[in-house]
């Protein structure tokens, strides 16, 4: 009699671990109409941007990026507040146009203002850094290759080689795994670094001309920390680099995201410099 | 066997309350650096950079009144990361 309680608590705790883990980890399908709203929104943000939100709405056009990321992750989680998050993202896009229209009025030519601020330096896959709204890649640090440069780290020795577009602008120096340079993030964080945007650029501009690829956005991590902890980590990277190429134009549809955590590094070394390597996105192109 | 559920609740519990320590210094600590940027000029100076910051700091604080830890917590690291941008600016570039 005892014994059966015993079983029926066992069972009643490992039900409800169960019911925790899903909850916490499940993920859902965008679906058609949630991924047309999350495109118009990008666009309309970008368009605000590039014309000179961040001088003359810096709130509303704050408010509206962090809506459209709040969104964007409750419409991809288990929840059901994908769409009270949707509105409240198109409400505040909806402020930072109505804010735009007293804008463009003093400043007829358009152009955004640059923030000048600065990313950090020294580290893997660092170009010169440039103003915080989306402008063109800074030309004098890369030069033009249609290979792969040089070989795949020990680290991706596993993987095969991601198929690098011709006539794409890639970074001689690196030995990126993807199909386009990585981008690389600060300990524990997932803000994409303002020397990461020029890549990003590059990168949304390649899909704009090639609209039959879709891409694959992985998120990594160092080795520091659990598995589960680097899993959601590596997860919220790509969400933030998959937001940022959403802001740029690229439609949610063709990019998906994926968390390889800390199981697959780029560089083998237990340092700060190999760390600094492997807390990345990886952009991997599809047909 | 006969104390499992006790352990186990005992262990959720745990896990429950550091899990709420930590979601709850991850908001003080970007909370602290957004008024550290308030207080410079941050506002005025950097326009851009502190309502980011503020943005991601409501966003966090809401998740954590729904609670939603994780994301509580990811958004209050983006807002620190904005505040101290907007402090840097505000201070004229000097970390």
């Amino acid at each position: 009699m005892m014994r059966a309680r015993n079983i029926v608590q066992l069972l009643f705790a490992l039900l409800l671990i169960g019911c925790l883990a899903a909850s916490g980890c499940a993920k859902r399908v965008i679906t058609k109409g949630e991924t047309d709203r999350l495109e118009t929104l990008a666009r309309k943000i970008a368009q605000a941007e590039s014309a000179g939100a961040m001088e003359c709405a810096p709130k509303e056009l704050a408010q509206a990026k962090v809506a459209l990321e709040h969104a964007l992750h409750e419409s991809s989680e288990s929840f059901e507040k994908a769409n009270e998050a949707l509105v409240d993202a198109e409400k505040a896009v909806d402020a930072l146009l109505e804010k735009m229209k007293g804008c463009k009025q003093s400043q007829p030519d358009g152009k955004p203002a640059a923030t000048g601020t600065d990313g950090d330096t020294g580290t893997p896959g660092s170009t010169s850094s440039t103003a915080g709204s989306p402008t063109k890649p800074d030309k004098g640090t890369t030069v033009t290759d249609t290979t792969p440069s040089g070989p795949i780290p020990s680290g991706a020795a596993n993987q095969p080689p991601a198929f690098r577009p011709p006539n794409v602008v890639i970074p001689k120096s690196q030995g990126d795994e993807g199909s386009f340079e990585n981008i690389y993030f600060d300990f524990d964080e997932s803000v994409v670094r303002e020397d990461a945007k020029p890549v990003l650029m590059t990168v949304a501009s390649y899909l704009k001309s090639n609209p039959k690829y879709k891409m694959i956005v992985e998120g990594h991590c160092d080795e520091r920390g659990t598995s589960e902890y680097n899993m959601a980590l590596g997860q919220r990277r790509a969400d933030a680099t998959r937001a940022y190429l959403l802001s740029l134009g690229i439609p949610v549809s063709r990019l998906t995201t994926v968390s390889y955590g800390k199981e697959r590094p780029l560089d083998q070394g237990h340092d700060d410099a190999a760390w600094a390597r492997n807390r990345r996105s990886v952009f991997v192109l599809k047909p | 066997m006969r104390r499992t559920l006790p352990w186990f609740l005992s262990f959720l519990l745990t896990f429950v309350l550091l899990s709420g320590c930590a979601t709850s210094d991850a908001l003080r600590n970007a909370r602290d650096s957004f008024d550290r940027s308030k207080a410079a000029g941050a506002e005025v100076k950097a326009p851009y950079e502190y309502h980011m910051a503020e943005s991601y700091l409501n966003r966090a604080e809401h998740e954590a009144g729904e609670g939603d830890g994780d994301e509580a917590r990811d958004f209050a690291a983006k807002s620190g990361k904005f505040s101290g941008d907007a402090l840097e600016k505000a201070k004229g570039g000097n970390r």
